[in-house]
């Protein structure tokens, strides 16, 4: 269980006044839980995942993930249970590196600082990682990153993601950048992911119709607060335009 | 004469990998190098003529190397210092250590036993030192860490989210790639027969054109590892070089060529489509006439 308790952020703006983007913030997320965070810009939506993973320091409260205090670890420590999908393509897999050499580099999480063979693992083990994906990234398995398309870029980061079997996974708006076909076959990929490896998942995304079709839970923030705490029935019920007046009331 | 010029090309072949390390995997622009193998160079010397055996001084030229890498590193790292301010400051550093290393700007070696005093051709022993080195980086570069080092430079956030801490990667990749400039660098001074506080200067900006020249010539060649298109680039260009000088060219006019060479191969790349374009007109024109 993710237990995310009192949790409050503040920057300073540029004219030296606090800002309080994430307000006493508490949520509770249960194991295996796919939870879409929604809310406008500025409401800390990716300054909650950025906490989570040790990126940025809350300025107080504290995230435990079943009896462990999370933000009493340094970042490189959280990176064993904790994955990150970033926004940006090219930010989740090594460019000038073929696709083989990053799953390698995946399933080598926590174990690479060593001077044993990296890429040790089998063709059918690296495939089998791939067998989710319908973008056809097996037969590129020794094509430079750089020269796969932006849904491709995002399937593999998903699957590298993944591999490792964290705990957690943190998709910061990782279908943004994409069509939406390719979008809505990345949010494929991403709720099969999530459901075979039964990963508790919290993904920040501005796509209205995406958060009320995926996941089993719909969190609104609104400056820094839970404004909209929905699963179960009370998410299906939920249509886009309820939202987008909910959005309305509190702006 | 070419063996030499092949001799001379095999020993830098060293350096040019260490530069590869920091240039090419860790994406830095470790302005150090100069001071480096000029270290390296001054360590040897110094150690050849307190009585030490070749290989003590060629050990303690490497690790001085790895010390001076360490050093730019905990600069960029710890002190926050731009990579390229750090290795300006301690190239800088590194010329005044020399001279105190030596005691003066040059110390020759004529009449001191050093590698190249026994039987064996310079070409060959210069040759096993250059495979054993590529061999090693070779497969140090398949390890985990050896992928380490190669994803720093590719993508940092990504492997920060492996978690693997950048900082400790790049110094380490500093170190490596000093480390190797130095063991050049010492080298270099026993094959030459002298040691000279200002034998770096250009080393950098040689060991970069040497890395370009390799990898456009060679990037078709698909059975080449990255690692021997640069041994065999550093070659072509110091041939290059050989063949400009025995045409007359002054030797204070090398930097000029070599900076020019590097402009061309690089500047080869964004001009051919233009190139290609011209001619590409002026063969509809002749159809046309």
């Amino acid at each position: 269980m993710l237990k995310i308790n009192c949790l409050t952020k503040s920057f300073t703006n540029p004219y030296g006044e606090p800002n309080k983007v994430l307000s006493n913030l508490s949520i509770t997320i249960n194991d295996g839980e796919f939870v879409s965070i929604i809310g406008s810009n500025g409401t800390g939506k990716s300054t909650l995942l950025n906490i989570i993973s040790g990126l940025i320091k809350e300025s107080s409260g504290e995230i435990s993930l079943n009896d462990m205090t999370l933000t009493a670890l340094p970042e490189h420590s959280r990176t064993r249970i904790i994955s990150r999908v970033f926004q940006d393509p090219a930010a989740g897999a090594c460019p000038s590196m073929t696709v083989r050499e990053n799953l390698s580099l995946a399933l080598n999480k926590g174990k690479l600082l060593n001077l044993k063979r990296c890429l040790r693992h089998s063709t059918e083990t690296l495939e089998g990682l791939l067998e989710c994906i319908s973008l056809d990234l097996k037969k590129y398995m020794d094509v430079k990153v750089k020269y796969l398309s932006g849904g491709q870029r995002q399937a593999l980061a998903l699957v590298m993601a993944s591999a490792s079997n964290p705990q957690v996974m943190l998709l910061d708006e990782h279908t943004a950048a994409l069509d939406p076909k390719t979008s809505n076959e990345i949010m494929d990929l991403t709720d099969s992911i999530v459901r075979e490896k039964n990963i508790t998942t919290l993904m920040v995304t501005h796509n209205l119709k995406h958060a009320l079709t995926y996941g089993d839970r719909l969190i609104m923030l609104h400056k820094g607060e839970v404004v909209l705490d929905a699963r179960g029935e009370e998410k299906k019920s939920l249509t886009i335009e309820t939202i987008l007046e909910k959005f309305e009331y509190e702006i | 004469m070419l063996m030499s010029v092949g001799t001379q090309g095999l020993v830098l072949g060293l350096m040019v990998l260490g530069v590869y390390i920091s240039y090419r995997l860790l994406n830095l622009a470790d302005m150090s190098v100069d001071g480096s193998f000029a270290l390296g160079g001054a360590v040897v010397a110094a150690s050849l003529n307190a009585g030490l055996p070749p290989a003590a001084g060629i050990l303690l030229a490497l690790s001085s190397g790895m010390a001076a890498g360490f050093v730019t590193g905990i600069l960029q790292v710890k002190l926050k210092i731009s990579s390229l301010l750090s290795g300006i400051l301690v190239m800088g550093a590194l010329y005044s250590i020399n001279l105190r290393i030596m005691g003066r700007a040059n110390i020759p070696l004529f009449n001191t036993k050093h590698l190249f005093s026994s039987e064996l051709s310079p070409i060959i022993i210069a040759l096993v030192l250059a495979a054993a080195c590529k061999l090693l980086l070779d497969q140090f570069l398949k390890t985990g860490l050896g992928y380490a080092v190669k994803a720093v430079g590719d993508n940092p956030q990504m492997v920060s989210s492996l978690g693997i801490k950048i900082g400790s990667i790049k110094i380490f990749g500093l170190m490596l790639s000093n480390g190797l400039i130095a063991l050049s660098g010492s080298i270099m001074a026993q094959f030459q027969g002298f040691a000279d506080a200002s034998m770096g200067i250009g080393t950098l900006v040689l060991g970069i054109a040497s890395i370009i020249i390799g990898q456009t010539l060679l990037k078709k060649v698909r059975f080449l590892k990255e690692t021997s298109m640069i041994l065999i680039g550093t070659i072509i260009y110091q041939l290059t070089i050989f063949a400009v000088m025995n045409r007359g060219m002054a030797a204070s006019d090398m930097k000029l060529l070599t900076s020019a060479a590097i402009v061309l191969f690089l500047g080869a790349g964004q001009l051919k489509p233009g190139i290609n374009a011209v001619f590409r007109k002026r063969g509809l024109s002749h159809a046309k006439n």
